[in-house]
């Protein structure tokens, strides 16, 4: 993507950009829905494949309900900033329309083929062991902080190589950014100190502290942009935290 | 075990809550990591010696860092508060200056902090300690 994209793609909070998909009249509502498809596809697709979906009908799945929920029943309209966050809407919504899916399967299963009543089984859905541990909420949970936490290393990569402190950005990126993202592990300060010839380990660990603020202020204004007011940062982080970390996690 | 979503939905918080003290906290998690924030690092002597006296140094240098490359006008001035604190707490526990700093510049400092009433009690006693000690004896300074 290039950075004029990127910055286009996040001129529009989440909220604006849910009702101006929503906005049938909008001259960018097809600009906003195929950003908002975009931005939630990972979570609903996690989230199907965690109810016992292959990877195959998961996709079928989502495609369908970006069909029938996004586009043909405008899913977006239905959004009510002051009856909780548009996450909550979509994870219902797609709660409902899985299992609306299921129940019309096993309804032409039981139909009788050439005269033989089908087995009830489930047959090609697969087993749960080739699914992530998640259950459903958390699947959709996961994907969606994985979302809000690529956009804000984005945000903060390009700003910091906007003013030039990429070496701010290559310490960030070496002691925190990859390890979180690729669990490899944090590469040595003292690499650090002799690779961009600083003057010794503090100093690259006060760059990284300042990367590591500069991330934080990120994700919390990718939070922002999907919560009505700048108060409710605060209650979504830690719900999503709670989401996260429930049953054990 | 440690998940990498959680852990940065919990410092994103955390950089939320206390916006100003994180700074230099995160810094000593990251110099001194077996000590809570930074008012502890500083305080806390070692039980060995030479390796408290390593410790005041690192965290001295990571201080100065900061009080210069900090994002915000807030934590420069609290990045130099623990800059002052942490050549205290030398003066204090080594008998020594760890800087090369002049000691009339650096006793300001320690009389600025002192005064501070919004630092913490215990950094500002350590750097009341130092200034004691300073006027009783002359300290070896860093060459």
């Amino acid at each position: 993507m290039s950075e004029h994209d990127r910055r286009s793609e996040q001129s529009l909070t989440d909220w604006s950009m849910v009702l101006d998909a929503g906005s049938l009249d909008s001259p960018s509502r097809s600009a906003s829905l195929d950003r908002l498809v975009r931005r939630y596809w990972p979570s609903l697709f996690a989230c199907v494949r965690a109810g016992g979906c292959s990877a195959e009908e998961a996709n079928d799945i989502v495609q369908g309900f970006v069909a029938d929920v996004i586009l043909e029943r405008n899913l977006p309209a239905h959004a009510d900033r002051d009856r909780g966050r548009f996450r909550g809407l979509l994870f219902r919504s797609i709660g409902n329309y899985v299992r609306d899916h299921h129940r019309r399967n096993r309804s032409l299963k039981r139909r009788p083929e050439q005269g033989k009543v089908a087995s009830l089984d489930v047959e090609g859905c697969p087993t749960p062991s080739d699914q992530s541990a998640d259950d459903p909420e958390q699947a959709f949970t996961r994907h969606w902080v994985a979302t809000i936490l690529r956009r804000a290393i984005e945000t903060v990569r390009a700003s910091f190589v906007d003013r030039n402190r990429e070496i701010e950005w290559e310490i960030l990126e070496a002691r925190l950014v990859l390890p979180m993202i690729d669990g490899v592990p944090p590469v040595p300060y003292s690499n650090l100190v002799e690779r961009f010839e600083l003057r010794d380990v503090p100093q690259a660990a006060s760059f990284l502290v300042n990367g590591t603020r500069a991330l934080g202020q990120a994700i919390l204004a990718e939070i922002g942009e999907t919560v009505d007011s700048p108060d409710q940062i605060d209650a979504e982080a830690r719900d999503l935290l709670r989401l996260l970390t429930e049953n054990g996690r | 075990m440690t998940d990498p979503l959680s852990d940065s939905l919990r410092w994103a918080l955390a950089i939320g809550s206390e916006p100003e003290h994180s700074a230099v906290d995160w810094l000593s998690a990251e110099l001194v990591p077996d000590r809570p924030n930074a008012v502890a690092a500083i305080c806390l002597a070692d039980p060995n010696p030479v390796e408290d006296l390593r410790r005041l140094r690192l965290l001295k240098s990571g201080f100065k860092t900061l009080r210069l490359s900090g994002e915000h006008s807030t934590h420069r001035r609290l990045a130099a508060r623990h800059y002052a604190a942490t050549i205290a707490a030398g003066v204090v526990r080594h008998g020594c200056w760890i800087t090369r700093q002049r000691p009339d510049r650096l006793l300001s400092a320690l009389q600025d902090l002192v005064a501070d009433d919004t630092m913490d009690d215990a950094l500002r006693g350590i750097a009341k300690d130092a200034i004691s000690a300073a006027n009783d004896r002359l300290l070896d300074q860093d060459s």
